[in-house]
């Protein structure tokens, strides 16, 4: 067993075991399923067909992905977008660095992206005396507070109103106690002044318009907006899968995002950036670039088995509807990516780490596979990394031992019949004997072989 | 036309555990006027090794099952991920194997149990009672693997006076998952405790499940937690509401 | 080798064969949506409704001079709400917008004209509403359409907390596809929003607070002449 293992049940046990914070992710949760799957219903006709039309057009993009990226970099470059590839995370700190450095950038502000988690890019602003703020809300909230965020749509969701209040009051000097709509003011206010006298603004991209050159972002806040509006460089950071070939899929897409991210009908603004504003425009970035993402992405493209997982749109509906999510929550992972999804891509993507134990961590109950709006197989996904951890003898030798004298034993109901008694025996001996059940005095054969003659 | 022989494909777990349940299903069948084939070859349908990754191993225990069942024209079984291990996914761990075709023959002829009965429109002749409040339990497998929403609950209510409740919205994991609840043993009885939590807020002292696997994880947490939860399989109470067949000897037949 | 060539080049080796990479599927139907409005004449009551349940503002006009009036109320509800003296605004440039301002040169004193469009940062921030048209009004969706060539560029519409948007009857679409086939052609925009409501989050305790980053409030004021 690593240690990783070993820290990841230890973590989970004790999660489990808080019935505090269960009860609260329960609630956030059951409100957010709620939600989603009333707006499935509102405003789609056929869901589970919008969602396979989704899935193919992924299919699609993802059999294509190399002209569509090709094309994609064509007509932002003709609109004076600066394209950049990034084969790793290493490398996309270093572009924008190199971008931070080339506009002599003090202050960057940036609006939430998990790609930029990814590659860890605030600490190597910071390291190079650049002053980088969180403008979205939630990402403000626990970048005050130190730590990661806890989930992929609301990053700190596991946190009370009070508890925020609390950090608020101490960083930011609000009154103590104070409600949501005045830590949100003052949040506020902070940022305007920041959106205001920043160089540098950061986004991600929900999409990437193959045919238009555009990047998408999607958000309910305006913190993307202004981040796009105010600085005079730009730069956005997307993974190489988040093509769409069409500026028109939008009409399919954003409406699926909002339904299972946040039980929107649309979220509140979903704004297409291709380039630094023209020579009409009173304002907008000078400056604009585009930093595609590899970081592991084509590692997990050469698998087929679980190329799939590659047309993930970041809505975090997996993460709501897992059980095991909602029971241990998002920092057990250890991992950028939760839930479902991250359990089945970071294996792929960060093959050195060994995450394989995340895929273990699964009833494969299929909640999640029931729930994705682009019809990712999740939980075949991740019965495929165990099949495949198998195959390369990642497990360690206890099981591969067990279930080998058990295929042995269960291949023939003879042996089968003689070792019961064995049975009890490795009942006995088990750890966690509380979980192996008692064997009942007679199987159903024997008391068939007893009852029925004939 | 009537009603002829089936064979019966009896789940690992309830051959060794809980063998209560194989006999429930078989007197409700024998009652319904079902001749009832019983395989004695028969193990495991090979899913525990399947779903921890093992497919060389689930292979072998397969293989052996597909061997059992060779010219068996139709299988009951009362269990959704027994089902489902067959009709789903005996193709992908067969795929490419000499068995290939075999394999998707047999699963073409298996059927978990409420699925059999409301097809063949015996629900609608059991004639039976089992008055008072039952809260229903529908496993994953047979959920969303067989796509199965609602059928183990429609032959419940086939039972007079029997008012069947479940919590509102999709039906969550109980945690089995097989291996996962060794394996991780603190989630897996999380995942109970919310379980049972929702049928503790409907008040329910009764639950009907329609899967061995669930059942014995959730008795487990439901003794721990002191829970007075009686909760026994589909079979079971229609069993009982039959007045049929406990197993030979454990009480008398009615 | 370039990043870009390896990252090419590893997707090649791996990509599906020619023949087996997926034909592109077709135009999602309209059935997939619900809820479209059935008549152009209903447009304008359906985005009403939508919009209302999203916290935008939907005010009617019969005429310029009703325009006026409601933008100069909507300002003075501003003057309380931010206990401030006389509340300015910026305006992009618009016949319909000029139009309306004309009507009332009492009101059009408290707009910087389209020429201020371009001012600093730290300019805008005393800066409290932003008067625009659109580019389209989705009836669907309650959504609206805005682009940086033609709306004021790309901060008038989301720094100041007050955003007035003038609408006529020819600026609904049904549709978002619709909204965006409209726009998507041209050439003279860099950016461009697709606006439901007021500005909002929901990211404390799922507690649902307007006015985040982006506007707090979001009016459309419906000319009808």
């Amino acid at each position: 067993m690593t240690a990783r293992l070993r820290e990841f049940r230890r973590a989970a046990d004790e999660r489990a075991a808080d019935l505090v914070h269960r009860e609260r992710i329960a609630r956030v949760m059951s409100k957010s399923n709620a939600a989603s799957e009333t707006m499935k219903v509102r405003q789609f006709g056929d869901w589970e067909r919008a969602r396979r039309l989704a899935g193919q057009i992924k299919r699609h993009v993802l059999a294509n992905l190399p002209d569509l990226l090709e094309e994609f970099e064509r007509h932002a470059t003709a609109r004076g977008v600066e394209v950049l590839w990034a084969a790793d995370a290493g490398e996309a700190r270093a572009l924008l660095l190199g971008l931070a450095r080339r506009f002599q950038i003090e202050i960057a502000v940036k609006s939430k992206s998990m790609t930029t988690e990814e590659i860890e890019l605030n600490a190597a602003l910071e390291a190079a005396g650049i002053e980088v703020l969180e403008s979205d809300l939630g990402e403000l909230i626990v970048q005050l507070a130190g730590t990661r965020p806890y989930h992929i749509v609301g990053p700190a969701i596991h946190l009370t109103r009070a508890e925020i209040a609390e950090l608020f009051h101490r960083k930011l000097g609000t009154a103590p106690g104070a409600g949501a709509e005045e830590l949100t003011l003052a949040a506020r206010d902070l940022l305007r002044r920041k959106f205001a006298a920043a160089g540098l603004g950061i986004t991600g991209a929900n999409f990437l318009l193959a045919d238009a050159g555009a990047i998408t972002v999607v958000e309910n806040e305006g913190n993307a907006r202004l981040t796009m509006a105010m600085p005079r460089v730009h730069v956005a950071i997307a993974g190489i899968e988040k093509v769409l070939p069409r500026l028109a899929d939008l009409a399919l897409f954003l409406p699926l995002l909002a339904s299972s991210g946040t039980g929107q009908q649309l979220t509140c603004y979903n704004t297409l950036a291709r380039g630094p504003r023209t020579a009409g425009e009173p304002d907008g970035p000078e400056h604009m670039a585009v930093i595609l993402l590899d970081n592991g992405r084509t590692t997990l493209y050469a698998r087929p088995a679980v190329r799939q997982a590659l047309r993930c749109i970041r809505c975090g509906a997996c993460l709501n509807v897992c059980p095991v999510y909602r029971s241990i929550g998002g920092y057990t992972y250890g991992t950028v990516y939760s839930g479902p999804i991250g359990a089945v891509i970071t294996p792929h993507l960060e093959e050195q780490g060994r995450w394989e134990h995340l895929s273990q961590a699964s009833s494969l109950c299929g909640a999640c596979s029931a729930a994705c709006p682009v019809d990712i197989d999740l939980h075949r996904l991740l019965l495929e990394n165990r099949r495949r951890a198998t195959a390369e003898r990642k497990e360690g030798w206890f099981w591969a031992a067990a279930l080998r004298a058990w295929a042995w034993v269960f291949s023939r109901r003879g042996r089968l019949d003689r070792l019961r008694g064995v049975g009890r025996l490795v009942r006995a001996a088990a750890p966690g004997r509380a979980r192996v059940p008692r064997l009942a005095p007679r199987s159903f054969a024997q008391m068939w072989s007893d009852r029925e003659q004939s | 036309m009537a009603p002829s022989t089936v064979s019966v494909l009896i789940p690992c777990l309830v051959d060794q555990v809980y063998p209560e349940m194989g006999w429930a299903m078989v007197a409700v069948l024998r009652r319904l006027g079902y001749g009832v084939d019983y395989r004695r070859g028969q193990t495991c349908c090979g899913q525990p090794a399947f779903n921890a990754g093992h497919w060389g191993e689930a292979r072998r225990v397969a293989g052996h099952c597909l061997e059992v069942f060779r010219g068996a024209e139709r299988v009951v079984c009362p269990s959704g991920s027994c089902t489902a291990m067959l009709r789903e996914f005996y193709a992908e761990l067969f795929a490419g194997d000499a068995r290939e075709a075999e394999a998707a023959a047999l699963a073409g002829r298996v059927e978990e149990f409420s699925e059999f009965l409301l097809r063949e429109g015996a629900a609608g002749r059991l004639g039976a009672r089992l008055p008072g409040r039952l809260g229903f339990h529908n496993s994953c497998h047979s959920r969303r693997e067989l796509g199965q929403r609602d059928e183990s609950r429609r032959v419940l209510e086939q039972l007079e006076d029997c008012e069947v409740v479940e919590p509102a919205g999709e039906p969550d994991c109980c945690g089995f998952g097989g291996l996962f609840s060794v394996k991780f043993a603190g989630i897996a009885g999380a995942m109970a405790q919310s379980r049972l939590a929702r049928f503790h807020e409907l008040g329910v002292a009764r639950l009907a499940v329609n899967d061995p696997g669930c059942i014995l994880h959730l008795r487990q947490e439901a003794e721990r937690a002191g829970l007075g939860l009686e909760i026994r399989h589909v079979a079971e109470w229609v069993a009982e509401a039959l007045g049929v067949g406990a197993a030979p000897g454990a009480g008398a037949e009615r | 080798m370039s990043s870009r060539e390896r990252i090419l080049g590893r997707l090649r080796a791996a990509q599906p064969p020619a023949a087996e990479r997926a034909a592109p599927p077709r135009e999602p139907d309209r059935s997939i949506y619900r809820d479209y409005p059935a008549r152009a004449e209903d447009y304008v009551a359906v985005f009403a409704e939508r919009f209302a349940a999203l916290r935008g503002e939907f005010l009617r006009a019969a005429g310029l001079a009703e325009a006026a009036a409601r933008v100069a109320g909507l300002l003075a509800e501003l003057e309380a709400s931010e206990a401030c003296g006389a509340a300015r605004g910026l305006a992009a440039a618009d016949p319909l917008i000029a139009a309306v301002l004309a009507a009332s040169p009492a009101l059009a004193a408290r707009f910087d004209p389209p020429e201020r469009l371009g001012m600093a940062n730290a300019e805008m921030l005393p800066c409290l509403a932003g008067l625009t048209r659109a580019r389209a009004l989705v009836a669907r969706s309650g959504g609206i359409v805005l682009d940086s060539g033609r709306d004021g560029g790309r901060r008038l519409s989301v720094f100041p907390p007050l955003h007035i948007v003038l609408a006529r009857a020819g600026d609904y679409v049904a549709s978002l596809e619709e909204a965006l086939a409209r726009r998507a052609g041209d050439a003279d925009w860099s950016s461009l929003t697709i606006v439901h409501g007021p500005s909002r989050t929901a990211d404390i305790e799922k507690t649902l607070v307007l006015g985040a980053h982006g506007p707090k409030r979001l009016a459309v004021i419906h000319v009808e002449a």
